[in-house]
Parts: structure tokens; C-alpha cells; sequence
């Protein structure tokens, strides 16, 4: 079970890599999350609207509303340019305390 | 027979009534309508169990509109801010177009011949109606549901319908105020002011405070209870 400070910390870039490999909705993010975590990550659903509302107001990425084959409008986020640069500084940040932490751990020999 | 429409409806206006904005509730609706689907689509659940599964897992509507505030603070302020300065400007706009109606009033009065006091407490009689007309059916809109939802050219109709009230107001207290002199002799013309600038101030002042005193008893408002709490059935 993953912290919930762990889980409010990584909701940006989770949000921005998800959005990274193509345009979403906060639904189908939940549900992406959900899988690609293998169920690690259990988001408290209504936390992740008012992400996207914050990093769509901090212009890192755009929305746009859309109606379903089903007649269900929908609103789909994608990247901006800033958005894009914004998840490769944090992959780097996340990538560096990765490592760091798999440095210490392998020299203590866990 | 559970209505999963109704049932939304209602859980949208908690949503409204915690001052959360139209696009943001159109689009957690669109997320209850998903997960309800889903989760009656396994077979798990009922409509209704899956609604009220649903929503909890969105989070409670007294839980999830303080995380969107959270974000835009100032923002909310702001809005507010400007609702306040909108509702002066309405006050003023509506003040302008009852003077004019009230200093018709006089001219009419005056043409039938009426004395400056009569004609006077006429205009005075004209705006004090108005009012209270305006005020009733303030209230009255102020209900959920009453005006039509906010769009990208709300923000120009109220302006603009502003501009055209005063406007018209304007220019009935000009065409007044041209014609009026020249009719009436001085003495009747300062009798009849006398009046219309008192009763203007009583009206104003006296009145509609008595009034939103009224109403505000009445209605629990100033008793600080005022917000609707209303549960899905």
C-alpha cells in the first residue's frame, strides 16, 4: 500500500505521463493508472479532477470537450510544449531519486 | 423506482450550491455516469447501488469542492468581487430607469392638472412600486434552476441589457426635466422636486431596507441557515 504523501506527490507526473503517450479523460486516466500500477495506485477518484484543473489553469496542458459515439460529452486533456517539458524535468527528479535509492539499498546488499 | 437522472440532477445541484462552476460538474457528471456504467455492467451492482458506490468514490460534494478552491482561491474571491460590483452596478442601472419612470409619472400628473405636492407623491408612489416589483422578482430568481445556464455571451447580455436600462433611464429623466419647467410654473415645479427627492430617499433607503429586513426574517436567510440541504431520493 502505497503512502498518501507518496501518492499526492506523484499525481503530476502520473497525470503528465499518462497524458504523455496520447489525449484522455479523467476517467479513462483513473482507469490507466489503476492498470499500469498493477493496482498499487488506488486514487481517491475526486482528487484527480482538481489536478487537472490546476495544471490545465498552469497551461501544461489544454482541454477540450468532445461528444461520445454513446451521445456522452466528454473532456479530453492533451499535452502543451510546456506540459512535455514539465514531465522531463520530473522524470528526471523521479528518475534521480530512483537510482539514489537503488544505489543505497544495493550497497547495503537488502 | 430509483431515477438515476434525478438522483444526479439533485447530487449536481450540491455541486452548484457549493458554488462549483458548470464545466467542472458537467464533467464529474460525465465521471458518475462512466463508473455507474461500468459497475452495472460487471452485474455487481443495481442501478442505485452503483450510483451511490459511484459517488463515494468520487467523493462527497462537501469534500470535493474545497480541493477545487484549493487550486483557485483567488480566484473565487475575484468572482465574488465581481458579482458584488455587478449587483451595485444593477442597483444603479435600476435606479436610473425608475427615476425616469418616477419623473414621468410627475410630468403625466402635471398635465392632468395636479398640484406639485400630488404630482410629487405620484413619482414617489411610481418608484416605490417599482421597487418592490424588482425586488419581488429578484427573489424570486435567486431560486436554483431560475436563470439560464451561463454561457460565453451571459457576461455581454448582462452588459448590455445594463447599458440599455440605464440608457433609456437617462433619457426619460432628460426629456423630463426638459419639459417639465416649461409647463409647470416655478412654485409647482419646486413642490413637486420637494417630494420627488424625499420619497427618492425614503424609497431608496427606508423602504427596501425594511423590505430585505422583511423578506430575510421570513425566509431564515439572516438567520444563517439559508442553505437548501437536499438529499437524493
Amino acid at each position: 500500500m502505497i503512502s498518501k504523501e507518496l501518492i499526492a506527490a506523484s499525481t503530476k507526473p502520473m497525470v503528465l505521463s499518462v497524458l504523455a503517450r496520447g489525449e484522455s479523460y479523467g476517467y479513462a486516466i483513473i482507469q490507466q493508472v489503476r492498470e499500469l500500477s498493477g493496482g498499487k495506485l488506488e486514487w481517491s477518484e475526486g482528487m484527480l479532477y482538481p489536478v487537472l484543473h490546476r495544471l490545465e489553469r498552469d497551461k501544461l496542458i489544454t482541454s477540450r470537450w468532445q461528444t461520445s459515439e454513446s451521445g456522452r460529452k466528454r473532456k479530453y486533456y492533451r499535452l502543451t510544449a510546456g506540459g512535455t517539458r514539465a514531465m522531463r524535468r520530473e522524470r528526471q527528479q523521479w528518475l534521480a531519486v530512483h537510482d539514489s535509492l537503488v544505489a543505497v539499498w544495493g550497497a547495503a546488499h537488502v | 423506482m430509483f431515477d438515476l437522472d434525478a438522483a444526479i440532477t439533485d447530487w449536481r445541484m450540491q455541486l452548484a450550491n457549493r458554488s462549483m462552476a458548470t464545466e467542472q460538474i458537467d464533467e464529474l457528471d460525465t465521471h458518475l455516469r462512466d463508473a455507474v456504467d461500468s459497475l452495472t455492467e460487471q452485474g455487481f451492482a443495481s442501478p442505485e447501488e452503483a450510483f451511490w458506490l459511484a459517488r463515494r468514490r468520487l467523493g462527497e460534494p462537501q469534500e470535493l469542492v474545497p480541493e477545487y478552491h484549493k487550486v483557485d482561491g483567488a480566484l473565487v474571491a475575484k468572482r465574488r468581487m465581481l458579482w458584488m460590483m455587478l449587483g451595485f452596478l444593477a442597483g444603479g442601472a435600476v435606479a436610473t430607469a425608475l427615476g425616469g419612470l418616477a419623473a414621468t409619472g410627475v410630468s403625466l400628473a402635471a398635465a392632468g392638472g395636479w398640484s406639485g405636492s400630488v404630482s410629487g407623491l405620484i413619482s414617489v408612489l411610481v418608484l416605490g412600486a417599482g421597487w418592490l416589483v424588482i425586488f419581488m422578482w429578484g427573489t424570486r430568481m435567486l431560486e436554483p434552476g431560475r436563470w439560464p445556464a451561463w454561457n460565453a455571451r451571459s457576461g455581454w447580455a448582462i452588459a448590455a441589457g445594463l447599458l440599455l436600462i440605464t440608457l433609456m433611464g437617462q433619457a426619460l429623466s432628460f426629456a423630463n426635466s426638459l419639459w417639465l419647467p416649461r409647463m409647470m410654473t416655478a412654485e409647482t415645479y419646486g413642490h413637486s422636486l420637494m417630494w420627488t427627492t424625499l420619497g427618492a430617499q425614503v424609497i431608496r433607503v427606508n423602504l427596501l431596507l425594511a423590505v430585505v429586513i422583511a423578506v430575510g426574517v421570513l425566509s431564515g436567510a439572516l438567520r444563517g441557515s439559508s442553505r437548501p440541504t437536499s438529499t437524493a431520493s
